[in-house]
């Protein structure tokens, strides 16, 4: 029997996917050319791709994971609801650059981008593998959320598996029939179903809980509890504590020390330099919606509803020993079943805008930046878009599998997707600005990253611990997340390298492309002056925002014990002084986009070179050894982990 | 216009409504059901608002409402009526459900009026539903 909510939600479901087949066929009809279909031949809206660079980047990650992990965590977690300000920080640095690079010398992909400032093709199959891991693991493991969230719904956990698909059939159906065309029309779709989620969702909160003063009085109640004192529910753990790391000692106090805070920032700067939302901008005709996008609609408009919507609702179910979205939407369906129906859309679309956009991106940079140029060279445009797809189909089988039947790999694959990506910033940082960083720098900086990301994290763990090596610390050593222990271990590899192989570091494009960048993007006479004050904003909005500063928002409105009665704005200090530094953040990224020009559009229009003719390649075919080789490596790689497991393994 | 700015302004159109269709969609169905008056308007306030933000969007656009787009509203409208009439006979309307039906019509019919007049001035509007004049069937033979 299906429950009332249920109806609604089959309803709405319905109606939203006959809305997502009519946008993808309506995409599909404009798709001409057959690389349209990886990138729309370069002519999606820029509003559009500004709002769906946003819906993208919050995805079902920050609305269905947010709320409960300050559930669960506090509000030293809620710092990190300063993703509206973090996130785009990377887009304002990079997204100009890399689409005027990309416009002018016809890369389509991440990879491309690197493969042809730096030289080589190494760091565009380490893009691409990033590219994977978004598309199996981060995107899986939103799948799995949002299929636990129906199934609590439906109050039937057997059910998951049935959503799961559900969701992913009619994701694969729209990726493959209008690709990145019907990924940017929907994505515009389904960011405003984020808003609507998160609005729905935070009103419900204050009625529920009988407006924002009885929300604050509930906070107030709890702060006084002593099992919340010793969870440090509504303060910030220290600065830092030299704990070995979870699974081996727990941080007293709670684990969000400042320093975990800041670590965990990199991970949201991560999102932005990450290969899907990189395809996305490239897919763009124009820069012009950048600075807008990244400012008004992501830092401003999302950025708010995050610092209050999401912060309020994880808020109300602090303490609580239930899921709180899934219990929220129970509670709901008693009253509003249509408006449950609504929200639960939301949360599909939540999903689906990362699961699509990620899907693609990986097919194109498993295709564009390792399959042709490695093993089929000369393969028809055609044939590309036709194994793209089947690309997209098996990568959403084996994220729908994990998702359903194996959670424990699905999350820690998911857990290594952002930190894995945030170890691009230096290749980006290498490209865009700092002629400096040199091929050689990126790609060991890149190895040395990934690397101890892979030891502080869950996965690298697991794996090691498989083949019989018990490290002596757990997840996260000092408080300090693998994503930080990642960058910085990349940074100083990359520094290292860097100056020791100056100048035989880039590709012969290289310094062309650089002059194209000072000519296009140059910092504009008055903002020369302003430079210094740009760093300085910039470091001290780190400092207090997510920075040791941070500490200073356990008591800058009161003590957290002191209840309303000491609480200066009648909420508990660390909510006001994140809503504080949201509203200096606002200004920060408008003052970077704007007064810097950091995301601007060039006064100089971008001409894009003429096309090299290329002699097609007549008799094209599968290159045999080097396919031989590949699976040799993989069968030898097998055996030997097979072997020292069974050495050295528990 | 082009297809691909045509389509750009589709979608805007579409997410217009989206949201302000669903403002207005749910609080009207949640006023009624309720009987409360109050969140009917706010319902009415969402359907006007979409009204509102298409309008705009045809201003940056450059356009007025396609075809497709009066016929659509024009169905909608019909069955909303037929919906509340019915309704209303086998009394399965409370008060302030009936007030929020009657109100949404009005504020529809007037805002149609509204909109035409403003565009097309009250001579130019009363010749687009001139079938009569339009046609030539009213004119003597001479």
């Amino acid at each position: 029997m299906i429950s009332g909510s249920m109806t609604w939600v089959l309803l709405f479901f319905l109606i939203y996917g006959g809305i997502v087949l009519f946008w993808a066929r309506q995409a599909s009809a404009l798709n001409t050319q057959y690389f349209d279909f990886f990138t729309t031949g370069k002519s999606l809206a820029p509003w559009m791709s500004a709002v769906g660079v946003t819906g993208a980047s919050i995805s079902g990650w920050i609305v269905l994971g947010f709320p409960q992990s300050i559930a669960t965590q506090g509000l030293g977690f809620g710092v990190l609801a300063l993703a509206g300000i973090i996130i785009p920080l990377t887009g304002v640095l990079f997204f100009k650059i890399q689409w005027q690079i990309a416009t002018r010398y016809h890369f389509n992909t991440q990879g491309q981008l690197f493969n042809g400032y730096f030289g080589g093709r190494s760091i565009g199959v380490v893009s691409a593998l990033i590219a994977v891991l978004f598309a199996v693991g981060f995107a899986g493991l939103q799948l799995r959320a949002v299929g636990s969230v129906l199934a609590g719904l439906s109050e039937n956990q057997s059910d998951l598996p049935v959503f799961v698909w559900a969701i992913a059939v009619l994701l694969a159906c729209y990726v493959v029939i209008g690709g990145m065309r019907s990924i940017g029309y929907l994505s515009v779709i389904q960011t405003v179903l984020i808003a609507i989620a998160i609005t729905g969702t935070g009103l419900f909160v204050l009625i529920e809980s009988g407006g924002f003063v009885a929300l604050n009085l509930h906070l107030a109640a709890l702060a006084k509890e002593p099992e919340s004192i010793a969870r440090g529910y509504f303060q910030i753990a220290g600065v830092i504590q030299f704990t070995a790391g979870h699974g081996v000692e727990a941080p007293t106090g709670g684990q969000w020390t400042a320093v975990m805070i800041s670590s965990t920032a990199l991970v949201l700067l991560g999102i932005q330099a990450s290969p899907m939302i990189t395809q996305l901008v490239l897919s763009t005709r124009s820069s012009v919606g950048i600075a807008a996008g990244q400012t008004w609609v992501f830092a401003g408009v999302f950025g708010a509803l995050i610092v209050f919507g999401v912060v309020a609702i994880g808020a109300f179910g602090l303490g609580g020993e239930q899921a709180v979205i899934p219990s929220l939407l129970l509670n709901l369906s008693v009253h509003s079943p249509w408006f449950t129906g609504a929200i639960m859309i939301g949360l599909i679309a939540a999903v689906q805008v990362v699961s699509g956009l990620s899907l693609l991106a990986a097919a194109h940079a498993l295709i564009c930046d390792i399959y042709v140029p490695f093993f089929h060279k000369g393969l028809p445009q055609s044939d590309q878009v036709l194994y793209g797809r089947i690309c997209v189909v098996i990568l959403l089988i084996i994220a729908a599998l994990l998702a359903t039947l194996s959670p424990v790999v699905l999350s820690a694959l998911g857990a290594l997707a952002l930190p894995a990506a945030l170890q691009l910033w230096p290749a980006l940082i290498g490209l865009c600005w700092f002629q400096f960083i040199s091929k050689q720098a990126v790609i060991s900086g890149l190895m040395f990253g990934l690397f101890a990301v892979l030891v502080t994290d869950h996965t690298g763990i697991a794996i090691l611990n498989f083949l019989g090596l018990d490290l002596p610390w757990g997840r996260w050593p000092w408080t300090i997340h693998s994503a930080g222990w990642g960058l910085f271990v990349n940074l100083l590899a990359v520094l290292v390298i860097s100056a020791i192989t100056q100048g035989r570091g880039h590709s012969k494009n290289a310094s062309e492309i650089r002059q194209f960048v000072r000519k296009h993007a140059p910092v504009a006479p008055r903002s020369r002056g302003l430079k210094p004050a740009a760093w300085s904003a910039i470091l001290a909005w780190f400092f207090l925002a997510v920075g040791p500063g941070v500490i200073l928002g356990n008591q800058a409105f009161g003590a957290p014990a002191e209840g309303p009665e000491g609480w200066i704005t009648g909420m508990p200090s660390i909510w006001a002084w994140i809503m504080m530094l949201w509203v200096l953040g606002v200004f920060l990224i408008w003052f970077l986009s704007y007064k810097m020009n950091l995301a601007t559009a060039s006064a100089t229009e971008v001409v894009a070179l003429e096309r090299v003719t290329q002699i097609p390649i007549r008799d094209t075919k599968i290159q045999e050894p080097e396919l031989i080789r590949l699976l040799w490596t993989v069968v030898i790689a097998a055996s030997v982990i097979t072997v020292v497991s069974w050495v050295f393994g528990s | 216009m082009e297809p691909d700015k045509r389509l750009d302004r589709a979608v805007f159109v579409f997410c217009n409504w989206l949201v302000f269709g669903l403002i207005g969609l749910g609080f009207t169905l949640e006023g009624s059901t309720r009987g409360d008056l109050i969140i009917g308007l706010i319902g009415i306030a969402g359907v006007v608002a979409g009204f509102v933000g298409h309008m705009v969007i045809n201003q940056a656009y450059s356009t007025s409402f396609t075809m497709g787009e009066v016929a659509l509203g024009l169905v909608l409208f019909a069955l909303g009526s037929v919906v509340f009439i019915l309704s209303w006979m086998i009394g399965a309307l409370s008060l302030a459900g009936f007030q929020i039906g009657l109100t949404l019509l009005a504020v529809l019919v007037g805002g149609f009026f509204a909109y035409v007049v403003t565009r097309y001035g009250v001579g130019g509007a009363f010749k687009k539903f001139d079938v009569i004049g339009a046609s030539g069937a009213g004119k003597r033979e001479t």
